[in-house]
């Protein structure tokens, strides 16, 4: 069994081609064994892993702890609220409990940007990156391109559009690096403040026409637009989002061709896409939450497991 | 304590063979100084003398000790992080004889009280204080300070601190008020709106690390404001610490219409850039923040054709466990007083500078815009003079720190040129 070349699972800035090319490989492994009656395998046995979440999460936190479980580890939940950041509780404060419990793997979800190669300075075990503010949530860009891998057999030369609201996404740049790094051409369809000013520098096409990005795509990738975003000068309305960049019915039927639709969720159904795209054929949403748990089994599997005991 | 700071108050000092540059008068000559109770007694060629100690400055060069107009030394309230003589020795470590103290401190410089506070606990310091008043009393950016009051207790400049004052009619009575006293308002240029929430430079390399960026026109929109207030006022200002090219070319364009405005330039702001912040190292979080290489090739160019005056060095330290966290909620701030001289001169050298022409935006540049004093080399004046070796090559470690805090990026570079020693008010140090 092949292993990563990183200790770490920090982002997909640095990750190679062949280590990402790995972990979907692996993940479509495990993607058998979740279909199995059975879903549990002993691979991570004896192995503690602690979820850190010093932000609120739902998807993340139950996938990561699903595949712990899946891959029989002993799991520890550590949520910090909120005001315990606020207090002016420092990461090293938080982790220096955990390090002393020997603890063999830990995942963390910070909201602060490089949070993640931070705690690599406090802790010696292997890392996994549950996203850190609006650096890189890299397991769901695995989730992301595992799906598109899954759907169309490759992802060289595949053209995937990124619609939504890029500037506050924590998934939109991991997306983008692993795309690349595979070989696939990515546009970024959004009013352009919510693109970040210099974006056109990292080689992706920019568009501000939503029917540009369907022309063009082979599959895109819906981006929650954020309800509290609405009303303070970002979006002036819910209804004039949707009429400038809702990914409608009616959007989708004037192509000639069918778009891979995925979102990486929470949706806002009647907002950013229409409940008939979202629940349509052509939507790949829910493949994408199995997917996201057999990514990070295979993520966890490939940074821990047996072949990692040497 | 490691400084190697000795009283020669009573001692004799030879100073052998340097080049002794006056930058007052432009010379540049070569002779033996004769320092004898703190004051220069002979100046020539000097043969032996009956108990002095004779420092050798063979391809050496003495010159007017520096002066920094922008310190915090955070004393008093913050003197975990620095205080008034740990910030001295540290001044002396980078050749600097005087300093100006920012008024950030808790509580703020705002009245004569607290002026004359500063001024009775820097009366027995090595090196010389000039303490700045606040604009607005606490830096709310409300209401004016006392600024003639604090005029009278002896301040050299009236600053807001890191707190930028948003309320352009706040700004403009500080302009005018301070008229009264002809000594020069300082306001951080930064417009608060359009920092937002960022931490780094808005660039590629803030998108590439998902750090919400400060726009480069946060600090030119106010530069520019200031600048026109200044005008329509006429009044006397300094404009702090500028990092963006927008700036220079602004800063230039009121120079030719004749506005009253001087610039400086931070060090670290001259030696690296936003790319360097890759790695989410803390102690390249300053404010301003580390701009492109575009914006660091103008500052350059702005020290040469003379927009820039000088070179301060911003010297904001930060004990350990206040950087020791993630990005954001680590605190802004560099030191700078060791590595000022040594860093900028690195640098310009390879941008084509002699040290001849560093040297002013060091000493006479800055004691300008600060209308201090300086000394001209003759005999009967009191020493206060640097020797600085400027083809010495050698790295910096954290055994050259002063400060009580070490919030550095330095550590570790390789500088050109160094301060060997530093003389003033009957003190020698020597690096």
């Amino acid at each position: 069994m092949s292993r990563l070349s990183t200790k770490h699972f920090i982002g997909l800035k640095d990750a190679k081609q062949s280590d990402i090319q790995l972990i979907i490989d692996t993940a479509l492994t495990f993607r058998e064994v979740l279909e199995r009656p059975i879903k549990k395998i002993p691979s991570l046995k004896g192995k503690n892993i602690v979820n850190l979440f010093f932000e609120n999460s739902t998807r993340t936190k139950l996938s990561f702890e699903l595949a712990e479980k899946r891959l029989s580890a002993d799991v520890m939940n550590f949520a910090a609220s909120s005001s315990s950041l606020n207090k002016g509780e420092s990461l090293r404060d938080t982790v220096q409990n955990i390090q002393a419990m020997k603890i063999d793997c830990a995942v963390m979800r910070h909201p602060v940007p490089g949070s993640c190669l931070k705690l690599t300075e406090y802790l010696d075990c292997p890392i996994v990156n549950a996203g850190d503010g609006t650096n890189e949530h890299p397991t769901q860009a695995m989730l992301d391109i595992t799906s598109l891998y899954e759907k169309f057999g490759k992802i060289k030369n595949l053209k995937v559009s990124i619609v939504g609201d890029i500037l506050h996404s924590r998934v939109a740049m991991s997306n983008i690096l692993g795309l690349q790094k595979m070989g696939a051409k990515v546009l970024l369809c959004a009013p352009p403040h919510l693109i970040p000013k210099f974006m056109s520098e990292f080689g992706v096409k920019i568009s501000h026409d939503i029917n540009e990005a369907l022309e063009w795509s082979d599959a895109l990738n819906i981006l929650r637009i954020q309800r509290e975003r609405m009303g303070i000068g970002l979006v002036p309305s819910v209804k004039e989002y949707r009429d400038l960049f809702g990914v409608t019915k009616e959007r989708l039927q004037r192509l000639n061709k069918e778009v891979v639709i995925m979102h990486p969720g929470p949706i806002n159904r009647g907002v950013e896409v229409d409940t008939y795209v979202a629940d349509s054929d052509q939507s790949v949403i829910l493949n994408q939450v199995l997917n996201g748990v057999a990514v990070r089994m295979s993520i966890l599997y490939l940074l821990l497991g047996v072949a990692n005991e040497s | 304590m490691k400084a190697k700071i000795k009283n020669i108050s009573n001692s004799k000092i030879v100073l052998k063979n340097g080049h002794l540059v006056d930058v007052l008068s432009g010379k540049k000559t070569k002779v033996d100084l004769l320092i004898e109770k703190g004051k220069i007694e002979e100046i020539g060629k000097i043969g032996k003398i009956d108990g002095a100690d004779t420092i050798d400055c063979k391809n050496k060069i003495i010159t007017q000790s520096f002066i920094d107009i922008n310190s915090s030394f955070k004393t008093p309230g913050i003197n975990d992080d620095e205080d008034l003589n740990s910030g001295s020795i540290a001044a002396l470590a980078g050749g600097f004889s005087r300093v100006c103290l920012t008024p950030n401190t808790e509580p703020v410089i705002d009245s004569a009280e607290l002026v004359d506070y500063i001024n009775n606990e820097s009366k027995n310091l090595p090196i010389t204080i000039h303490p700045i008043g606040a604009l607005t009393k606490e830096l709310k950016g409300q209401d004016l300070a006392e600024l003639g009051s604090m005029y009278n207790s002896g301040i050299v400049a009236l600053s807001n601190g890191k707190k930028t004052i948003m309320n352009a009619q706040v700004a403009r009575y500080a302009i005018e008020y301070s008229k009264m006293f002809n000594i020069p308002f300082i306001n951080h240029p930064e417009n608060t709106d359009l920092v937002n929430t960022g931490h780094m430079n808005e660039s590629v390399t803030s998108n590439l690390l998902g750090i919400a960026g400060n726009p480069s026109i946060a600090e030119s929109v106010m530069v520019f404001r200031d600048l026109q207030i200044t005008k329509y006022v006429d009044g006397l200002i300094h404009i702090p610490t500028v990092s963006t090219s927008e700036s220079v070319k602004i800063i230039d364009m009121f120079k030719n219409d004749n506005t009253r405005v001087s610039c400086e330039v931070s060090p670290h702001n001259l030696f690296f850039n936003d790319e360097q912040l890759i790695d989410f190292n803390s102690n390249l979080k300053t404010s301003p923040p580390l701009r492109s290489e575009n914006d660091v090739k103008n500052l350059f160019k702005g020290l040469k054709n003379g927009t820039i005056d000088c070179i301060a060095s911003n010297h904001s330290p930060v004990k350990f466990d206040d950087k020791d966290n993630d990005f954001y909620n680590s605190k802004y701030g560099i030191i700078g007083l060791e590595t000022a001289f040594a860093s900028s001169h690195t640098k310009l050298i390879e941008n084509g500078f002699t040290t001849e022409s560093i040297l002013k935006f060091f000493s006479l540049n800055p004691a300008k815009i600060m209308n201090v004093d300086l000394s001209s080399f003759k005999v009967g004046v009191d020493a206060e003079l640097v020797i600085i070796d400027p083809t010495k090559k050698w790295t910096f470690s954290s055994n050259d720190i002063y400060s009580k805090s070490s919030n550095t990026p330095f550590v570790g570079q390789e500088f050109v040129g160094k301060v060997c020693s530093t003389i003033c008010k009957s003190n020698l140090f020597i690096n």
